[in-house]
């Protein structure tokens, strides 16, 4: 009874898409595919580069805190040569391949605060390759604790609130477009 | 590396091969649901602009990706206004089709079946519009029960129910036309219905 009615009601035999529209079609998905593959590859250029500047600026202001008022040492001296010897461009790539790793579910909307966290563990040591800071991309604010001391306002840097020595984080705000 | 793992990695060839393999059949499940060709040929260029934004969505267990991609075109067909404005740019940079006409016993065949589907809609169209869709996947695009409810996310008892109704309203809407047009021209065709039963893939 079933078969009757849709027999009533059967489609139309299937056609095919106009001549040249197939092909048109698939060259525009292949197109828009390729376009945002490439605009993915853009956005997380551009967000590791703000983490390595970041963390770059955040590590040479710890230096220099480390530093201030002392004799400058063998090891400073050494620091600072690898800074000068374009050590930062290396950590950018670094920060580069690191990020892409990351998944991407954590995108920061246009006007958050995104928090940038460097960790450096001796200061006196020049940072080597790879293990001079880890940068996390955070995408929200972390709750605060009352025992952990709040993150400046208005201040460019903050200590982190784990309290670790030589942890430091910076908010910078993000626009994505 | 399965189709479905290729889809959700984002591998542009496995979209290349997924658009030659389902294309077709999208453009004339969009046109049963819309009784209008050009509008099921906008309807699979944002079909599978959806299937690219949602390809991590697709299950790495499972068979073929027609079903889903019938389901991305049924609601794409259901808010055209919405998918049309949200990949508006991309659609705007699709050349026009070539004003070359059709030939005339291609054009009279596509009439028929225009009015063939008229007829049809018509009376489906008086269904609700959830009823609608199932009739046209399970019915007219063949998928059975199982695939019918991978397409649009439901359980499939809902999906059962939900044909049972819509083929029950249909007949009385067909006894109640007495539209002898209707039989006659399907005798002619003399083809087989295209429901299957349940869990039975097309090969």
């Amino acid at each position: 009874m079933n078969s009757d009615l849709d027999r009533l009601l059967a489609a139309p035999p299937e056609r095919d898409l106009p001549n040249g529209r197939h092909r048109l079609f698939r060259e525009q998905l292949m197109r828009e595919i390729r376009t945002e593959k490439r605009s993915v590859r853009t956005r997380v250029a551009i967000s590791a580069a703000i983490a390595g500047t970041t963390a770059v600026l955040v590590g040479g202001a710890f230096v220099a805190t480390q530093t201030i008022g002392a004799a400058p040492s063998k090891s400073s001296t050494a620091v600072d040569a690898q800074f000068r010897a374009g050590s930062a461009s290396s950590l950018l790539l670094q920060m580069a391949a690191y990020s892409e790793k990351l998944p991407s579910t954590q995108s920061a909307h246009n006007g958050q605060w995104v928090y940038v966290k460097s960790e450096s563990r001796d200061a006196t040591q020049p940072p080597a390759p790879g293990s001079v800071s880890r940068t996390a991309t955070l995408g929200r604010r972390p709750r605060q604790r009352s025992m952990g001391p709040r993150p400046a306002r208005s201040g460019r840097s903050a200590t982190c609130s784990s309290g670790k020595s030589g942890c430091q984080s910076t908010r910078i705000r993000r626009s994505v477009h | 590396m399965t189709t479905r793992a290729r889809v959700r990695d984002g591998d542009p060839d496995a979209f290349g091969e997924l658009f030659d393999e389902c294309a077709r059949a999208v453009y004339n499940h969009a046109f049963r649901l819309t009784g209008n060709w050009s509008t099921a040929e906008e309807a699979v260029a944002l079909t599978f602009l959806e299937a690219w934004r949602l390809r991590g969505k697709v299950d790495l267990e499972g068979g073929p990706l027609r079903p889903w991609l019938l389901g991305i075109a049924t609601n794409m067909v259901r808010n055209f206004t919405r998918a049309s404005r949200r990949y508006s740019a991309a659609v705007s940079r699709i050349p026009p089709p070539e004003a070359i006409p059709d030939f005339a016993d291609e054009l009279a065949g596509r009439l028929d079946d225009t009015e063939q589907v008229r007829f049809a809609l018509s009376l489906v169209n008086k269904l609700r519009r959830n009823e609608r869709e199932i009739f046209a996947l399970c019915v007219w695009s063949g998928l059975d029960n199982i695939e019918a409810a991978e397409a649009l996310g439901i359980p499939v008892g809902t999906v059962k129910s939900r044909l049972s109704r819509a083929r029950a309203k249909l007949r009385k809407l067909v006894e109640e036309s007495g539209e002898p047009d209707v039989a006659r021209g399907q005798s002619i065709d003399n083809r087989e219905s295209a429901a299957r039963p349940d869990g039975v893939r097309q090969s």
